[in-house]
């Protein structure tokens, strides 16, 4: 049996009868309705006149604000960027900027992706290195002369974004990749900073013992393994050796530099279980929560330790060379911001870009989040770990993939997983690493 | 229909035809829609990719050399292209083997009449319903050394020898792989051939009873000629599944198929070729190479297809 939904029930039916039906079930307009929504309509009337000017016109820049879009290939360095963001808008209150966050192991291919339908942000990241160049050569970003300020840039910062005779943007910050390790670890067992390899490999055989795991060495996406060995190489090489390396003068096959990827080998037994199929990001979470002792990782790094442990202890020291006469960092930068081409909003984009190198966004990127980028911004009282990165290089070389000679050597790492399922031994590793290589006598 | 008396036949005819041809037709302008963008987004893409491919284009920017067949040529020299297709084969024997064994076997399980029938069928069909990348997700979490189950949980059993770090060893990688891969789909072909054993009629399979065969006997000579079609529409559908596999084995194995390439497909290998294979510099992108792989993976998935669809109907000729 079915029965009409709209057909009222019986004891309502007789309520209805009693104060007619049409009151009931139609909705009528009562003298008594219309004057409850002209007074209504009265009354925010009259609240909007009462309201104060200043706020009026706040309402009125809100609705009006440019929203731009820009992606950031950290996510766990959210917190911070809201920060700057909120500092941009406040500073700007026509312009808001929504940062959409990819995962840095698949930051380039979303990116790429992206541009290829043409759905990229206002605001575009580059990683550093050639990409900036390839998007500006391809018309994808616009030439900002005149509106960046270049020249508070540090000179590694401008050398990316000033090219063919143009200003095409402004990164936000540089980072700087070392040693990280557990501090509370460290002390408990009684080690101290390795100054050289054979000290490295003894306190990794100790905190082993121990019953630590030593390293992370997330090799799933082989970014940790690729910044070991470029550190160790350049542990070996030092600013000199790796200038000849570019001019090719010299080469990761010789005997003396292949001991850097046979030190990736000799420390496997210290890295933690199953490393080669944990990701980057996984990797880093094991060590934020003290379940290795050590792990490469560069500055920026610091701020997504903080972020999966908050009470994270960790101090940071450069890579030892292997007969303890120094230590090494590599340093490079991070996203190269410039403007989309297609975007709608250039004007309020470009505010933004030439906005990431003043200072207020700088000091906020030195106390909390990498290294910054404008001149004479150093992190503030109280920064332990930023102070230490800074002087934890000494020398202080390039990141390889960030010049022209060495920025393949990242993409022939990749294919190199074979050195940890024993499919490649030293050096096999270093010849695969050094065919990438395209030396040029002008580096 | 009755014909104008004054009119001859054959102009009737020419009358016909010509207002047949002037009458809107309904179904035409229901079908424009799917019929444009169908054609707009499927197959005008997939003719420009044919022509795209013999260029060297990375995929930004304005077009390369024309450098025709080039990167058919490459596509076939490339070890790693061919080291994924061969993972791509081993995946559709495995998937195979599982899927004419264990999920026929469930099929007839579950045809069965039994209240828990319903329950049963909710739980095989389950994995077909979740999204292969939560279904890679959840084997990598599954298996992680880290905060994986499987390994302590093979220990509170005693079988601690069994213990492994599976994802990161290259001789258990694929099988794992095969594994997730086989969950999923064992769903679907489990669907369709209990499906098929709809069609089996009860009087033939009771016949054979009264006549003295065994359940075997019946299963074999009377369960599995109905079966034919159901065969034909799984295998095919298993080819497709099998060659095209790309998010599970993305989320498990990653861009660059770890560990060492021992989970590289040929979907992951086109992929990173198309948009980089991961992030710091590894920009480079080769979107007309990937396109001819992406070309010579539809050719291969094609005569594959083709090869078992004529196979499986010739078959179901015979058996009916």
């Amino acid at each position: 049996m079915t029965q009409d939904p709209n057909r009222p029930r019986r004891g309502e039916r007789e309520k209805a009868e009693a104060r007619g039906v049409d009151e009931v079930f139609e909705r009528g307009f009562t003298r008594a309705g219309a004057l409850r929504g002209v007074g209504g309509v009265l009354a925010a009337g009259a609240l909007a006149g009462a309201t104060p000017a200043f706020a009026r016109d706040a309402i009125r820049v809100r609705s009006r604000a440019t929203t731009i879009t820009t992606w950031g290939n950290h996510p766990e360095w959210k917190g911070v960027m809201e920060k700057i963001v909120d500092v941009f808008e406040k500073s700007h209150p026509g312009i808001k900027v929504e940062v959409t966050y990819k995962p840095t192991a698949q930051y380039n291919a979303a990116l790429n992706a992206a541009l290829a339908g043409g759905a990229g942000p206002d605001v575009i990241g580059w990683n550093e290195g050639t990409s900036i160049r390839t998007a500006a050569k391809n018309k994808q970003i616009i030439a900002l002369d005149g509106k960046v300020p270049v020249g508070r840039l540090i000179p590694a910062a401008r050398a990316q974004v000033v090219f063919d005779g143009h200003s095409w943007g402004s990164a936000l910050d540089a980072y700087t990749v070392g040693i990280f390790y557990q501090r509370p670890i460290f002390k408990k067992y009684g080690i101290k900073i390795p100054t050289n390899w054979a000290q490295l490999i003894a306190a990794s055989k100790k905190l082993q013992a121990a019953g630590v795991t030593p390293w992370a060495m997330p090799a799933k996406d082989m970014i940790i393994p690729y910044f070991f060995y470029i550190l160790a190489a350049s542990s070996i090489l030092g600013q000199d050796g790796f200038r000849q390396l570019r001019q090719g003068k010299r080469k990761l096959t010789e005997p003396q530099v292949v001991r850097a990827a046979q030190l990736m080998i000799d420390l496997q037994d210290y890295y933690n279980e199953g490393f080669q199929a944990v990701s980057y990001a996984e990797g880093k979470a094991l060590f934020a929560q003290g379940r290795t002792a050590m792990l490469i990782g560069g500055s920026a790094d610091y701020a997504g330790y903080k972020q999966v442990n908050p009470k994270v202890n960790v101090g940071v020291f450069g890579f030892p060379s292997p007969s303890g006469n120094r230590h090494v960092t590599v340093t490079g930068l991070d996203l190269n911001y410039s403007v989309n081409s297609k975007s709608s909003h250039k004007a309020e984009a470009t505010t933004f870009v030439a906005w990431l190198s003043s200072r207020a966004p700088q000091q906020i990127v030195a106390n909390e989040l990498a290294r910054p980028i404008a001149i004479g911004v150093t992190p503030g009282p109280g920064h332990r770990v930023e102070s230490e990165m800074v002087a934890a290089g000494r020398p202080d070389v390039p990141v390889w993939y960030s010049v022209p000679e060495t920025g393949g050597t990242f993409g022939a790492a990749t294919t190199g997983g074979g050195i940890f399922t024993g499919d490649l031994d030293a050096a096999g590793f270093a010849k695969l690493v050094q065919a990438s290589i395209k030396p040029s006598s002008k580096a | 229909m009755e014909l104008n008396p004054n009119v001859p036949p054959s102009a009737g005819r020419g009358r016909r035809i010509a207002t047949a041809i002037r009458r809107p037709r309904t179904q035409i302008w229901f079908l424009l829609p799917a019929v444009v963008l169908y054609g707009g987004f499927f197959i005008l893409p997939t003719l420009a990719s044919y022509w795209l491919a013999m260029y060297d284009w990375s995929g930004l920017g304005p077009l390369g050399d024309f450098i025709g067949f080039d990167n058919f040529r490459r596509v076939f020299e490339d070890q790693e292209f061919r080291r994924a297709a061969l993972h791509n084969l081993w995946i559709f024997i495995a998937l195979f083997v599982m899927t004419n064994t264990v999920s026929l076997f469930l099929a007839v399980l579950l045809d069965r009449k039994s209240w828990m029938r319903g329950p049963y069928r909710a739980i095989i069909f389950l994995p077909y319903i979740l999204s292969p990348v939560v279904t890679g997700f959840i084997f990598e979490v599954l298996l992680s050394p880290n905060i994986g189950i499987v390994n302590p949980a093979l220990d509170a059993i005693g079988l601690g020898s069994l213990q492994h770090t599976w994802l990161a060893d290259p001789r258990t990688a694929l099988p794992v792989i095969i594994i997730a891969l086989a969950w999923q789909w064992n769903a679907l072909a489990t669907v369709i051939f209990m499906a098929g054993l709809q069609n089996v009629p009860p009087e033939m399979r009771e016949a054979a009873i009264t006549d003295g065969a065994s359940p075997l006997g019946v299963f074999r000579h009377v369960t599995l000629p109905y079966l034919a079609p159901a065969f034909t529409v799984v295998n095919v559908l298993l080819a497709i599944f099998a060659f095209r596999a790309f998010d599970l084995v993305y989320v498990i194995g990653g861009a660059i198929g770890a560990p060492n390439g021992a989970t590289l497909v040929m979907g992951t290998v086109i992929y990173g070729n198309a948009f980089g294979k991961g992030s710091f510099l590894d920009v480079t992108t080769r979107m007309s190479y990937a396109m001819a792989q992406g070309i010579v993976l539809f050719v291969i998935l094609g005569l594959v297809a083709a090869l078992l669809l004529v196979y499986l109907s010739r078959r179901e000729r015979r058996v009916h």
